[in-house]
C-alpha cells in the first residue's frame, strides 16, 4: 500500500503544473482509431493515444501482463472549406485556413518490467505537421477563424506514465509538450531615403536597416491526469483532467538611429492557441459479443479563455461548453472491425455583435472507419499488427453576426470594423487518417 | 524496496535536466558514443546511434527503448589584445529518447529494424542568435549549435549475417518570423492600442539524409561507412515597422549550419574476448559554411578531417569501461579581416562505463564524462576595412581589433539507460560491443 501511495505521489510530482496548448488531437483526434470513434476514447484503453485521451489507459489490462512494445505510425489529412460572407453580399477575406497534413507517431511500452514491477507502462505520441509550428497573429478585429486557422499546424508531444494499482483501477499522468517563443529583433539604420510605401502608396521616409535577432523557442509542458476504473471485464469508466494551456509569444523590436525619431520599436506579448481546462467523464461497455460502445462527455472551461490579443477589444465572448461524443465498434469478422463515431462541439464564442471578428461555429463531426488485423488476415501468428482507416466530416453550422452599434465607441469605429455591418460564416472540413500499429 | 525501485525508475525517467541526446543534435550522443569520442561508425549499433551509422540499426534484434540525459559546462573565453578575458560559462544540457525494434513478420521483413530518436534541450527547443554586427565574436561550433531540438528516423536492414545497410533522416527546425507593425494614431483608446501587429511564426522542418553500411568480413573485424548530409537551416522573414511617416521594411535571411556534410569510415576489432578497439576517420565539409546573414565568410572556412580512436573493455560480467580520443582541427581560418569567428584545434577526451544487468534484468546503464579542450586561438586583425572612409585616417570599429585570444573548454557528463522490452533480454546491441 505504501508503495502504491509513493507511486501516486511520484506521478503527481512528476507532472507539476506547467502550461502548453492545442493541436491536432483537440480539433481532429489522435490516431485513426480515435478519429473513427468520434474522439470517444477516454474509456477505451490500451494504446498510445491514451497519453492524450486518458493517461491511465496506458497501463496493461492486468498487472501481470507484459506491455512489451507497441508502435504506431499514421498520417492524418484534413481540408477545411470555409466561407465568410458580408451582410448584403460579398466575400470577406480571412487569413489562410491551412490544410492539416501530419504524421503521427505513437509508442507504448512497459517500464517496470526490468525492475520486476508489473503494471507500470509509458506512452509517447508525436504529431509532426509539415511545419513544427506555424501560427499567425492578427488583431482581434481582423476577420479570422479562431479555432481552425492554424491550431493543427503545430508539433505536439504527449509523454505519459500509467500504473495499474489494482485489477480494477489504473491511474496515469501525462505531459503535453509544446513551445513558447521569445523573439527579439534589433537593428540599426544603414541608410535613409525618401520614397513610397509599396503597400499604401503614401510618401514616407524609408529607413534601410541591418537586422539581427535573438529568437528562442522554449519548450512548455502541461499536465493531464486520468483514472480508469474497470468494475467488470466489459465495463470501463474513465475520468480525465486536462490542465489549461496556451502559447506565450513575446519579445521586442527596436531599430536605432532613425533620423528625426531616434529609436522606433515596440514590445509585444500575445497569447495563442488557448486550450481550456477540461474534465472528461467516459464509459465504455460491451452490449454484445464483439461490440463495444463508448460515451464521453467533456466539460471545457472556455469562460477563462483569452484571445490572441488578450481580449483587448473586450471580454465576455467566451463561454464554457459541453462536448458529447459517442463511438461504437463491431467485429464484422475475426480480421475486420468496423468503427463509427459522432461528436457535437459547441462553439465557445458567443455572438455579441461587438468589435471582435473571431469566427467559430458549432460543429457536428461524423466519422467512420475500419480496422484490419493483419495476422488474422494472413493467418500467421508472427504478425501482430493492424491497419486502421478513418474518415470524418466536420460540418460547421452556419452562423450569422450583426454588429451592434451600442458596442462601438463611435459610428466611425463601427464603419471601420472589418466585419461590419455583419457577416455569415460556415463550411465543412472533410478528412481522414490511415495508420498501422504493431506489437512485440 | 519495491517502492524504492519504482521511485528510482520514475526519477530516472522524469528528472528534468537539460541536455541534448541521440536525435542528431550536436553534443547529444548517447553515453556509449560520447565516452568513445564518437569512434563508433563500425561498432554494433542501437537506436541511439543512427546518426553515427544508421546501418547499426541492423543490430537491433529485439525492441529497445533508450533514455538519455547529459549536462555540460561550456566556457568560452574571449579577450581583445591587451584586455582581460571575458569568459562566459554556461550550461548545455538536454534529454533524449530513442526507440528501436525489428519489424514483425516473415524472415525477410524481420531482417529490417526501424528506429526513432528525439533529443531536446530541456529549456530551449531552438535558439537563433544573429548579431546585427558582422564583426561580433561568434563561435560557430558552440554558440547555438547545441541549442535546438532534433529528431532522427532510421531504417536498418541485415542483407546478410555480416552485412547491414541503413538509411535515415535527421529533422531539424528553421524559424521564420515575418512581422508587420503599424502605428495607427487614434485607432485605440490608448497609445499602446494604436499599434497594429501582424505576425507569422513559422518553424519549418529541415531534412538531412543519412546512409550507412556495416560489414564484418571476419568475426573479429567490423568496417563501417556512413554519410550524413549537412544539417542547415535558413530563417527568413520580413520586419516591417511603420510609424510617424518612417518606414523600415527590410527583409532578413539568416543561415545556421548545425552540422556539415560528413563522410566517416570506421574500423573496429575485437582483441581477445573482452576488448574492442575502434578507429574512425571523418571528413567534414565546413567549406560550405556561411555567415549568419547567409553570406560567404571572408576568408572561407576550410573542410577538415577528424580522427577518433576508442577502446572498450569488459572488466567483469557486469561492468565495461571505455575511453576515447578525437582530434578535431578547426575549420575556422585565421581571423585577420572583418569577421571574428572563434575556433581552434580541439582535443576531445572521453571516458565511461557500462553496467550491463542482463540477463537478470533487461537493462544496460551507460555513463560518460567528456571534455573538449581547445587550443588558444590567437588572431591579429591586419586587414580590417575603414569604417568611415570619408574621414581622414583609418577608422576602425571592429570588435576583434587589434587582435584577440580565445579559448574554449567543455566539460560534460551524462548517462543513457537502455531497456530491452519483453521478458528475455537480448544479448546484442545496447552497451555491449
Amino acid at each position: 500500500m505504501r508503495a502504491k501511495l509513493q507511486v501516486l505521489a511520484a506521478l503527481l510530482v512528476a507532472t507539476v503544473t506547467t502550461p502548453a496548448r492545442a493541436g491536432v488531437e483537440d480539433v481532429i483526434g489522435l490516431g485513426p482509431r480515435a478519429i473513427a470513434l468520434g474522439g470517444s476514447y477516454a474509456a477505451r484503453p490500451h494504446d498510445f493515444a491514451a497519453a492524450y485521451y486518458n493517461p491511465a489507459g496506458l497501463a496493461p489490462p492486468r498487472a501481470g501482463d507484459a506491455t512489451g512494445l507497441e508502435l504506431s505510425l499514421s498520417a492524418v489529412y484534413a481540408h477545411p472549406a470555409l466561407y465568410v460572407t458580408r451582410t448584403g453580399g460579398g466575400r470577406i477575406e480571412t487569413p489562410e485556413t491551412l490544410d492539416t497534413a501530419a504524421a503521427v507517431l505513437g509508442a507504448r511500452f512497459g517500464l517496470g518490467e526490468p525492475f520486476g514491477i508489473q503494471g507500470l507502462s509509458a506512452g509517447i505520441s508525436l504529431v509532426v505537421p509539415r511545419h513544427l509550428f506555424r501560427w499567425s497573429i492578427v488583431p482581434d478585429d481582423d476577420v479570422s477563424w479562431a479555432m481552425l486557422t492554424d491550431r493543427t499546424q503545430i508539433l505536439q508531444t504527449h509523454v505519459g506514465l500509467s500504473w495499474r494499482v489494482a485489477s480494477w483501477l489504473a491511474v496515469g499522468a501525462s505531459l503535453r509538450l509544446a513551445f513558447d517563443v521569445d523573439a527579439r529583433i534589433h537593428g540599426s539604420v544603414t541608410s535613409v531615403e525618401s520614397g513610397t510605401d509599396p503597400e499604401t502608396g503614401k510618401g514616407v521616409v524609408r529607413a534601410h536597416t541591418r537586422l539581427g535577432t535573438d529568437a528562442t523557442v522554449y519548450g512548455r509542458a502541461t499536465p493531464l491526469f486520468g483514472v480508469l476504473v474497470t468494475p467488470a471485464p466489459d465495463l470501463h469508466v474513465g475520468l480525465v483532467y486536462r490542465h489549461p494551456s496556451q502559447v506565450d509569444d513575446w519579445g521586442e523590436t527596436r531599430v536605432t538611429g532613425v533620423p528625426g525619431l531616434g529609436n522606433i520599436g515596440y514590445t509585444h506579448h500575445f497569447s495563442h492557441y488557448y486550450q481550456p481546462m477540461e474534465i472528461v467523464s467516459a464509459v465504455s461497455f460491451a452490449p454484445a459479443s464483439g461490440t463495444r460502445v463508448s460515451l464521453d462527455l467533456t466539460w471545457a472551461r472556455w469562460s477563462a479563455a483569452q484571445s490572441t490579443n488578450r481580449n483587448e477589444l473586450g471580454e465576455g465572448r467566451w463561454g464554457d461548453t459541453l462536448v458529447p461524443a459517442v463511438g461504437a465498434s463491431h467485429d464484422v469478422s475475426p480480421a475486420l472491425r468496423a468503427l463509427a463515431g459522432y461528436r457535437f462541439v459547441r462553439s465557445p464564442l458567443d455572438n455579441l455583435g461587438g468589435p471582435t471578428n473571431l469566427l467559430d461555429n458549432d460543429r457536428h463531426v461524423v466519422s467512420a472507419g475500419a480496422e484490419i488485423d493483419l495476422g488474422r488476415l494472413f493467418g500467421t501468428a508472427s504478425i501482430d499488427a493492424r491497419v486502421t482507416l478513418a474518415v470524418f466530416e466536420m460540418l460547421l453550422v452556419r452562423r450569422t453576426e450583426t454588429k451592434d452599434f451600442r458596442r462601438f465607441a463611435s459610428d466611425a469605429d463601427l464603419a471601420r470594423n472589418p466585419g461590419a455591418p455583419g457577416h455569415a460564416h460556415g463550411g465543412h472540413m472533410p478528412g481522414g487518417s490511415l495508420g498501422v500499429e504493431a506489437r512485440w | 524496496m519495491r517502492a524504492r525501485r519504482v521511485l528510482a525508475t520514475l526519477g530516472v525517467v522524469l528528472v528534468a535536466t537539460d541536455a541534448r541526446a541521440m536525435g542528431g543534435a550536436y553534443l547529444g550522443e548517447p553515453s556509449r558514443v560520447a565516452a568513445q569520442a564518437g569512434a563508433v561508425t563500425a561498432q554494433p549499433g542501437d537506436a541511439g546511434t543512427m546518426v553515427q551509422n544508421p546501418a547499426g540499426l541492423g543490430d537491433v534484434t529485439r525492441p529497445q527503448v533508450l533514455f538519455g540525459a547529459s549536462a555540460g559546462r561550456l566556457t568560452l573565453g574571449f579577450a581583445r589584445t591587451g584586455e582581460t578575458s571575458d569568459a562566459s560559462p554556461r550550461w548545455l544540457s538536454s534529454l533524449g529518447v530513442a526507440i528501436g525494434t525489428p519489424l514483425p513478420g516473415p524472415w525477410w521483413l524481420s531482417r529490417a529494424s526501424i528506429g526513432a530518436a528525439l533529443s531536446a534541450p530541456a529549456g530551449r527547443a531552438l535558439d537563433v542568435r544573429v548579431d546585427e554586427r558582422s564583426d561580433a565574436p561568434v563561435s560557430p561550433m558552440y554558440d547555438t549549435r547545441a541549442s535546438h531540438i532534433a529528431s532522427t528516423l532510421g531504417l536498418g536492414y541485415r542483407l546478410m549475417d555480416n552485412l547491414a545497410v541503413g538509411v535515415g533522416l535527421t529533422l531539424t527546425p528553421s524559424f521564420g518570423v515575418p512581422t508587420e507593425v503599424t502605428y495607427v494614431a487614434g485607432r485605440g483608446k490608448t497609445r499602446d492600442r494604436d499599434l497594429v501587429v501582424r505576425l507569422d511564426r513559422d518553424l519549418e522542418l529541415g531534412f538531412s539524409p543519412l546512409v550507412g553500411l556495416r560489414a564484418s568480413p571476419f568475426p573479429w573485424l567490423s568496417l563501417g561507412l556512413a554519410y550524413r548530409a549537412a544539417s542547415v537551416v535558413h530563417a527568413q522573414g520580413k520586419n516591417r515597422t511603420s510609424a510617424g511617416g518612417v518606414l523600415a521594411d527590410d527583409p532578413f535571411s539568416y543561415f545556421q549550419m548545425w552540422d556539415p556534410e560528413t563522410l566517416s569510415f570506421g574500423l573496429s576489432a575485437l582483441i581477445g574476448e573482452d576488448v574492442r578497439a575502434s578507429a574512425d576517420l571523418s571528413y567534414e565539409r565546413w567549406s560550405a559554411f556561411r555567415t549568419a546573414f547567409d553570406e560567404a565568410p571572408s576568408p572561407a572556412f576550410r573542410s577538415v578531417p577528424r580522427a577518433r580512436g576508442a577502446v572498450d573493455a569488459r572488466v567483469s560480467s557486469l561492468v565495461r569501461v571505455r575511453g576515447g580520443y578525437a582530434y578535431e582541427p578547426t575549420p575556422v581560418p585565421a581571423q585577420t579581416r572583418d569577421t571574428t569567428f572563434l575556433g581552434a584545434d580541439t582535443h576531445v577526451l572521453g571516458a565511461g562505463a557500462a553496467l550491463d544487468l542482463r540477463p537478470g534484468l533487461p537493462l544496460v546503464v551507460d555513463a560518460h564524462v567528456r571534455a573538449h579542450v581547445a587550443a588558444t586561438q590567437r588572431a591579429t586583425k591586419t586587414d580590417v576595412p575603414d569604417a568611415r572612409p570619408e574621414l581622414p585616417g583609418k577608422q576602425i570599429e571592429n570588435q576583434g581589433y587589434p587582435g584577440f585570444e580565445a579559448r574554449t573548454l567543455l566539460l560534460q557528463a551524462g548517462f543513457t539507460m537502455t531497456w530491452f522490452l519483453g521478458r528475455t533480454a537480448p544479448l546484442v546491441g545496447g552497451g555491449a560491443p
